[in-house]
């Protein structure tokens, strides 16, 4: 896919998918554990478009199994599942 | 069932489908018959990829389809919406055994599908549904009451979000006992389209049959669909206001008034440009939308927004600029122009309304500002 790019390590995961959702929720900081989902930080648009974002990115498909809010309610819990699948530790 | 995007462009503009749409529209229902024969001609599948036995046709081929059935039926063009929105919920959302079960069947339009979000009291806010879906032993109780489902009276199977323990959830529930489904009153604008106001009291449905984990349903499910609507609802919105350009267009180039065609008023021809402009800019920006969908951009959903907005600006001008050209007879109860503009007043509504939209692109505009400006902190 075109935004498909090389990713290394866990931390690098981490640090995109971080800025990707500062971006999102135009913060600077954002602690890796906050609710993003049930306490309503981000709308209903922004929760697709983190779905969207780290299917493309890390060019990764998101499968029912991975349909748990624990996998996307968090920068860590999204950073955990992609990291998963691309098999970083 | 496959069929070629060329080959359906060729029915809806050819043959007998104009004189039968134009039929439904004015009878005020699509019937059964109609339904079917949009299914023979493979138009229920066409989002649907081949190996469920769909036509597989990528979303900016699909818009084509929509565009153009609009312009004849308005009515049967928010039945493929509908149906595709639960098809997109399927294969999207879904289990791989959930996909295999349903999707041949809806691809072939063998069952039609309706999509049951709207309540009295929830409409655009989607997060305050009142419907539970109570999930035990196997089965999912559903309770609620949805209104203004469209085809919710031919459907076969409804997709029905509400709450769960596990937070906005959605399943598939089978047409039949349980639930009383009575028409809506007719409405002005798609008024062949068979809105019904449904109540499910605890009626079952197979767990089998939940779209998507507890929790996803509402926002992931619901606004994924929503995407695909925006964009065919705006594909829908350009169908029609062409089709008022081209009217008010033949109109102009033949009335003669004291002695001087219509159309060589310079005012007229200012009415027909503007509302041509507005029809193409809309359809680029849709086209424009249906590609980030189909590539799953992360944008996507505010590109559709943008485009469903610019979309039902184009055609409220362009019906209302036809009107003033096609002058008294136009507003003839029964004349195509009239059935064109109450579409294009329902069009404000559906899928979002224009305030909605705008209120989704602008909080976009300043979510980005507000990241460019922290982006210097981090």
């Amino acid at each position: 896919m075109s935004g498909t790019k090389q990713v290394v390590s866990y931390d690098e995961v981490h640090q995109q998918v971080r800025e990707y959702v500062l971006g999102l929720v135009g913060v600077s900081e954002l602690d890796g554990d906050r609710e993003l989902i049930t306490e309503h930080v981000v709308d209903s648009v922004a929760a697709i478009q983190m779905v969207d974002f780290v299917e493309r990115t890390f060019g990764i498909e998101v499968e029912d199994e991975d349909l748990e809010l624990a996998n996307f309610n968090t920068v860590n819990g999204l950073t955990r599942l992609v990291a998963e699948k691309l098999r970083l530790s | 069932m496959s069929a070629s995007v060329v080959d359906v462009l060729k029915w809806l503009r050819h043959g007998d489908f104009p004189d039968r749409a134009d039929h439904w529209e004015q009878a005020g229902a699509v019937d059964a018959q109609g339904v079917r024969e949009a299914a023979d001609a493979g138009l229920l599948g066409l989002t649907v990829p081949r190996r469920y036995g769909g036509d597989g046709w990528s979303l900016p081929e699909v818009v084509e389809v929509h565009r153009t059935m609009a312009g004849f039926s308005p009515s049967l063009q928010s039945l493929l919406v509908v149906h595709s929105m639960v098809c997109q919920a399927v294969l999207r959302w879904g289990r791989s055994d959930l996909r295999e079960l349903v999707l041949p069947e809806l691809a072939a339009g063998t069952k039609i599908a309706a999509f049951a979000l709207t309540e009295a009291e929830s409409g655009s806010d989607i997060r305050s549904l009142r419907t539970t879906l109570a999930e035990r032993d196997g089965e999912i109780l559903v309770t609620g009451r949805k209104r203004w489902i469209s085809f919710g009276e031919l459907a076969d199977v409804f997709l029905v979000f509400g709450m769960s323990d596990g937070g906005g959830s959605c399943a598939l529930v089978p047409a039949g006992a349980g639930q009383r489904v009575s028409p809506e009153p007719p409405t002005t604008g798609l008024r062949a389209s068979r809105l019904a106001d449904i109540e499910f009291d605890a009626t079952p449905t197979s767990a089998n049959l939940a779209v998507g984990r507890p929790g996803f349903g509402v926002p992931h499910v619901a606004t994924s669909c929503l995407t695909l609507g925006r964009v065919l609802v705006a594909a829908a919105a350009v169908g029609v206001a062409q089709a008022a350009v081209e009217l008010a267009t033949a109109h102009a180039a033949q009335r003669q008034v004291g002695g001087v065609a219509l159309g060589d008023r310079q005012l007229v021809r200012g009415l027909l440009a503007e509302a041509s402009i507005l029809a193409e800019a809309a359809w680029a920006m849709v086209r424009a939308a249906a590609e980030r969908v189909e590539e799953r951009d992360p944008e996507a959903a505010t590109a559709a927004g943008r485009a469903k907005v610019l979309a039902a600006r184009a055609v409220s001008v362009a019906t209302d600029h036809a009107s003033r050209v096609l002058g008294a007879a136009g507003l003839a109860e029964g004349h195509r122009l009239t059935r064109l503009s109450q579409a294009a007043r329902t069009y404000q509504v559906i899928e979002g309304p224009n305030e909605v939209l705008l209120d989704l692109v602008g909080a976009d505009l300043l979510r980005r500002e507000a990241a460019t400006r922290q982006g210097g902190d981090r």
